[in-house]
């Protein structure tokens, strides 16, 4: 199969289940939005090395957040119910508590199962914190120096599927990071979807386990075109650097939508292939195949 | 939905039917509920003889039509389903109801929604005084709903509240909010003296724009002025349920704290000017 002058691969992306959870995060200006959404998922790349895969859903004007300030939505990932609890709140409180104007919302109001994030937070306050309780949600106001900081009580989590991905070989560095670039602007777009890698993009694709005993996952050798004389190299001859999008969602349909869509705007001049990266099967329940997704385009 | 239309001689007197609220009147035929024991006056009559009743009660649906300006205690503990006034009703309505809805069309009478815990009340017209108040002999007012009232109101709305959200789009009389525990009161209109005081926890939202700090009681005192993000939250609320919101609503708010002789975490936001 072939998208421009791009050959689609005959391979499979190998995703996995996750929990996840969306705050709305709200602030006095787009300049101070633009912080708090940056630090609160920053280092949340992956959870191989990280308390959760978190990132940037999409802006929000005025009329859609719920204090009619300017705001975003915000995803953030984790492999259980408790360890996002955890990163969220950590997060929450270092991050948006401490940032000038935040205020902090629940992205999921009908989800049944939830953590208990505001309703943490609050001991903050030492005392001076006030709850108001609106139409069964309760938001918890912790002053702080610049006027209080509010907190929902509680924010709702769903499942989710992470790991989803595809490679992007290119002829060129210019060529394939200007490809990955589109790539993830254009799955910038969709809803429920984030891209957690540094600009939604990952130069260092791992794979499982490690010549060293204590890592868990190492450099991606076949995909590497300074091994490609080393190693059982998967490049052909005229690619020379090859970029991995990892996307991460709240529904199968949701990954599946963000990969069509991400490799049909990657499929441009310079690309020589796309592929994805995979365990053989044995690691995720959730495969999705290239070409299949992409045969009705 | 079951209709019940008083006669007309019924304006002169008290009225009471006792369990007059959807939720218990579903489960029951035309015939029973006619045979419900209705005080006139002082005579113990049946709600057959006193209205006329219409209509299938089973969907929890209730309209009351004409004056029932005289009737008291209408859907008192009220569980669920709606109930829909045509015209004005007497005192005590929604007292004490724990769900569903109730919307009047006319004026509402003292003890509105007195010491309800869910649900809401909606009253297009005026209200009496103690809304949302503790009931003669008990200590606390409402602990939960909505009660919101698009005209004026009278003294000591919100009295000893505990916790829910009440509205007045006009003006409300002395002793608001007297006593409060905690909740939300919002008022567009005038204020009558001595609001707030005595309060412990709570919010009056208080949207007058003549209002200054300096029209407030001693016991409290200014704290800042600052742009709270809850306030957007409740104007969004009020808005969603068409309450006549004041223009231009302030965004800059002056907060007051006091009861200063209580636990000084009640607190009176004025717009700033």
């Amino acid at each position: 199969m072939k998208i421009n002058n791009t050959t689609i691969v005959d391979e499979f992306a190998e995703a996995f289940p996750m929990t996840a959870s969306r705050l709305l995060v709200t602030a006095a200006d787009a300049y101070w939005v633009e912080v708090a959404a940056r630090e609160s998922t920053g280092y949340a790349t992956s959870v191989i090395g990280c308390d959760a895969e978190a990132g940037i859903e999409r802006w929000l004007t005025p009329e859609e957040t719920p204090d009619g300030r300017c705001g975003v939505s915000l995803l953030f990932f984790g492999f259980s119910r408790d360890g996002v609890q955890k990163a969220v709140v950590n997060r929450v409180g270092q991050t948006l508590m401490t940032c000038p104007s935040t205020a902090c919302f629940d992205g999921m109001p009908a989800a049944e199962k939830r953590i208990e994030v505001g309703g943490a937070l609050r001991y903050f306050g030492d005392g001076y914190q006030i709850s108001k309780l609106l139409e069964g949600r309760r938001y918890w106001r912790v002053p702080v120096m610049d006027g209080e900081f509010l907190c929902e009580e509680t924010l709702g989590t769903s499942k989710g599927v992470g790991g989803g991905n595809f490679l992007i070989l290119g002829r060129t560095q210019r060529q394939t990071l200007g490809a990955a670039r589109q790539a993830v602007e254009a799955i910038a777009t969709l809803p429920d979807v984030i891209c957690p890698f540094p600009g939604g993009v990952v130069r260092s694709g791992s794979k499982v386990g490690s010549k060293y005993k204590k890592l868990r996952a190492s450099t991606n050798d076949a995909y590497c075109p300074t091994l490609r004389a080393t190693v059982a190299s998967a490049l052909p001859d005229d690619v020379h650097a090859v970029y991995e999008v990892v996307i991460d969602g709240l529904s199968e349909e949701a990954v599946v939508e963000a990969t069509r869509v991400g490799v049909k705007a990657a499929c441009v001049e310079g690309v020589v292939a796309i592929s994805a990266g995979n365990y053989g099967g044995n690691l995720g329940p959730v495969h999705i195949a290239l070409r299949e997704i992409l045969a009705n385009d | 939905m079951l209709s019940i239309r008083p006669h007309a001689d019924l304006d002169h007197v008290p009225f009471e039917v006792d369990g007059l609220s959807p939720d218990r009147l579903s489960s029951m035929s035309l015939e029973e509920i006619a045979r419900l024991p209705a005080w006139l006056g002082n005579r113990c009559l049946t709600l057959g003889e006193c209205s006329t009743l219409e209509g299938d009660p089973a969907d929890e649906a209730v309209h009351l039509q004409g004056d029932w300006s005289r009737a008291a205690g209408i859907a008192s503990g009220m569980t669920s389903g709606s109930l829909r006034v045509g015209g004005s009703i007497g005192p005590r309505l929604g007292a004490q109801m724990t769900g569903g809805e109730i919307v009047v069309e006319g004026d509402a009478g003292d003890y509105l929604g007195a010491e309800m815990t869910g649900g809401s009340l909606h009253v297009h017209g005026d209200a009496g005084d103690q809304v949302g108040g503790p009931l003669p002999g008990t200590k606390l007012g409402m602990k939960g709903g909505t009660i919101l009232i698009r005209g004026n109101a009278g003294d000591e709305v919100g009295g000893a509240m505990r916790r829910g959200l009440l509205a007045v789009a006009g003006s409300v009389g002395n002793d608001l909010a007297m006593d409060m525990r905690a909740g939300t009161v919002v008022v567009g209109g005038a204020i009558g003296t001595d609001a707030g005081l005595g309060m412990k926890r709570g919010t009056l939202l208080l949207l007058d724009p003549s209002l200054t700090p300096e029209r407030f009681h001693p016991m409290f005192e200014e704290a800042c002025r600052y742009e709270p993000s809850f306030v957007e939250i409740y104007r969004r609320e009020l808005a969603k349920r068409a309450f006549p919101l004041p223009k231009p609503w302030p965004t800059t708010l002056i907060r007051l704290v006091g009861d200063q002789l209580e636990l000084r975490k009640g607190e009176i936001f004025i717009g700033a000017t």
